[in-house]
C-alpha cells in the first residue's frame, strides 16, 4: 500500500522528463497517494477526487514558493484542513447521480472491512482526520498536529475519543471477541 | 484500544482503500480549477469593493468563489477592531468548564491588538476557513477553575483579539494572552486554555487565504525603522518587497536598494530549520514590509552566516548576499 511521505526529499519520480521539478510531475507521482487518504476521509471515489482536486487547486500557486521537497506536506495540510473546514456545507448535500455510489455495504461482512468503514463514517470530521493521519499515514502526534494546525494535546484527545468510539462501535464488537 | 487493536486498525485502513481511478489529467484539471476560481474571485472582489468602498477601516480581502462563501451563501462582512482593553485580563470567570464557545455562522474573522505586547496587525481579515477557526477555538480545553489562591506568571507577551463577524452585523470577540495567565476568553465568559493554538491557527489560515490571492495593488506606505519593530504573525520575511538594514539596536535605518532586496529575498527562499545555534551576538537586522503590508524582520545569528526567520527557520547567506550585507554594515557603522 502506497502511503504519503511526511519528511525527506521527494521521490525521484517527481522529477519530470526534463530533469526539472514541476507541478504536473508532482501530481503524477503523488496524486494517487493523496487520493487514498482523501478516500478514507470521504468514503467515496468522486468526493475523494474532488477533495484532491480542490487541495491541488488551492496549492498550485504556492508550488514555486514552497518548493518540491515541502510541497506534498503543504498539499496534504490543505487537503485535510479543507476537509475539516468545508466538508459539511460543500459536500454534505445529496447530489444527483446516474450511478449507484460505490460505498461498502452496511451489513456485516466477512473480513470486517466494511464494518470498519461504517464505524469510521460515524466519527466527527476532526476525529476521522486524526485517525487517517495517525493510522493510515503513520504520522506521529506532533506531525498530525502540524498538518491540522492544532495542538498535540488536541490530537491526543481527538485520537483517544475516536478510538473509544471505534472500540464501542457495534460493528466492531465482534472483532474484539 | 491496545497495541493489537492499533495494528488491526492500521491493517484495516490499508486494506479498505480501493485502487485509485485513472486520473491522467488531474494536474491539468487542478490548474484549470485554480484559474477559474481566481477569475471569479477577482470579479467578486471588484463587486464587493464597489459596495463597501469608504466603509471599511482597512481593506478586506474577500472572495467571490463559492468555496469562500459562508454556509448560508452570504459574503464576508466588514469587521473593525475594538479598542484594546485597558486592564490586564485575569481569567477570574473560569469555572473549569467550557462554555458554549464561538457561535457558528461567522463569515469574517479579524485579528486585532489585545492587551499585551504590540504586534503588526494584518490589514486583511480572514474570510476563508472561518468554520475551521471556530472549531479550533471551541476545541480548546476549559481553563482550570479560578479560585482565591490562583495566580499567574508575571511575564510579558503578545495580547490579541479575534473578532468574528456575522451576516446580521453582530460580532463575537475572543481575547488571548500569550503571557501571564495564558487564557483565551470567548465572549467575555467562556474561558479556555492554550492561546497559542488559536493564534497559530489564525496565522496559518490567513497565509492559506493569501496563497490563493494576489496581494493588494497598494498598501499604506512602509514606515520602516530599527526601533524594535512590531512584526506581523502572518508575514514572511522572504516576501518582503522593501527593507531597511539595521546594524545595532535602534540605530540608523539604511534603505536597501530594490535590486539588493531581490537578491536577499531569493536567498531567504532557501531557508531551512534553524536547528541548534551557537550563543553569541552578531549585529545585523533587516526590517521589511511585504506586499500584504506586513512588517517582517530577520536578524543575524551567531557569526552572521545564517539569519533567523519566522517559524523557526534560518537562511544561509550566499556570497552575493554577504557582499550586500557587508556593504550595508559598513554604511551603518
Amino acid at each position: 500500500m502506497e502511503r504519503t511521505v511526511v519528511d525527506g526529499p521527494m521521490p525521484q519520480a517527481v522529477v519530470d522528463a526534463d530533469g526539472g521539478d514541476s507541478f504536473d510531475a508532482f501530481v503524477s507521482a503523488r496524486g494517487n497517494a493523496l487520493w487514498r487518504s482523501a478516500w478514507l476521509l470521504t468514503g467515496d471515489h468522486q468526493l475523494a477526487e474532488d477533495l484532491v482536486q480542490t487541495a491541488l487547486a488551492k496549492s498550485w500557486r504556492a508550488f514555486d514558493r514552497v518548493g518540491i521537497d515541502g510541497f506534498e506536506a503543504y498539499v496534504r495540510r490543505v487537503m485535510f484542513t479543507t476537509y475539516i473546514s468545508w466538508w459539511r456545507r460543500k459536500w454534505r448535500g445529496e447530489r444527483p447521480t446516474a450511478d449507484l455510489p460505490e460505498r461498502g455495504s452496511k451489513e456485516p461482512d466477512a473480513d470486517g472491512r466494511n464494518d470498519l468503514l461504517a464505524a469510521l463514517d460515524g466519527l466527527p470530521r476532526g476525529q476521522r482526520a486524526v485517525v487517517v493521519l495517525r493510522y493510515f499515514e503513520d504520522l506521529t502526534e506532533a506531525q498530525a498536529a502540524g498538518v491540522l494546525g492544532i495542538g498535540v494535546g488536541t490530537v491526543k484527545s481527538q485520537c483517544s475519543r475516536a478510538l473509544a468510539a471505534l472500540r464501542s462501535s457495534p460493528r466492531l464488537q465482534r472483532e474484539e471477541s | 484500544m491496545n497495541e493489537y487493536d492499533d495494528q488491526w486498525l492500521r491493517d484495516g485502513l490499508a486494506a479498505a482503500v480501493p485502487t485509485p481511478p485513472e486520473a491522467a489529467d488531474r494536474a491539468q484539471r487542478a490548474t484549470v480549477k485554480a484559474r477559474r476560481a481566481r477569475q471569479v474571485r477577482v470579479a467578486g472582489v471588484l463587486g464587493v469593493a464597489a459596495v463597501v468602498v469608504g466603509a471599511a477601516v482597512a481593506w478586506t480581502v474577500s472572495s467571490g468563489d463559492d468555496s469562500d462563501r459562508a454556509a448560508d451563501g452570504t459574503k464576508a462582512v466588514s469587521v473593525t477592531c475594538p479598542e484594546v482593553p485597558a486592564e490586564m485580563p485575569y481569567p477570574e470567570k473560569a469555572t473549569g468548564k467550557a462554555g458554549e464557545g464561538v457561535p457558528d455562522g461567522a463569515t469574517t474573522a479579524r485579528l486585532c491588538q489585545g492587551q499585551g505586547t504590540k504586534f503588526d496587525v494584518p490589514l486583511d481579515a480572514l474570510v476563508v476557513g472561518i468554520e475551521d477557526l471556530i472549531a479550533t477555538a471551541n476545541g480548546l480545553d476549559a481553563y482550570p477553575e479560578w479560585g482565591p489562591n490562583s495566580a499567574c506568571n508575571l511575564d510579558f507577551g503578545t495580547g490579541y483579539q479575534i473578532v468574528f463577524g456575522y451576516p446580521d452585523g453582530s460580532t463575537t470577540a475572543v481575547t488571548g494572552e500569550l503571557y501571564g495567565c495564558r487564557a483565551v476568553t470567548i465572549g467575555g465568559d467562556d474561558v479556555r486554555s492554550d492561546p497559542e493554538t488559536l493564534w497559530a491557527r489564525y496565522s496559518s489560515l490567513l497565509r492559506e487565504q493569501r496563497d490563493a490571492l494576489d496581494p493588494p495593488a497598494s498598501t499604506p506606505a512602509a514606515d520602516l525603522s530599527c526601533g524594535g519593530p512590531q512584526v506581523s504573525p502572518a508575514g514572511r520575511a522572504a516576501d518582503m518587497t522593501e527593507a531597511v538594514y539595521c546594524f545595532e539596536g535602534e540605530g540608523v535605518a539604511i534603505p536597501i536598494p530594490a535590486k539588493d532586496v531581490a537578491v536577499l529575498v531569493a536567498d531567504m527562499q532557501t531557508s531551512g530549520p534553524i536547528g541548534v545555534t551557537r550563543a553569541c551576538f552578531t549585529p545585523g537586522r533587516i526590517v521589511g514590509q511585504t506586499a500584504w503590508g506586513d512588517t517582517v524582520q530577520t536578524s543575524a545569528l551567531c557569526g552572521g552566516d545564517r539569519w533567523a526567520m519566522e517559524d523557526d527557520l534560518a537562511w544561509s547567506v550566499s556570497p552575493a548576499s554577504k557582499a550586500i550585507l557587508d556593504r550595508l554594515a559598513t554604511e551603518a557603522r
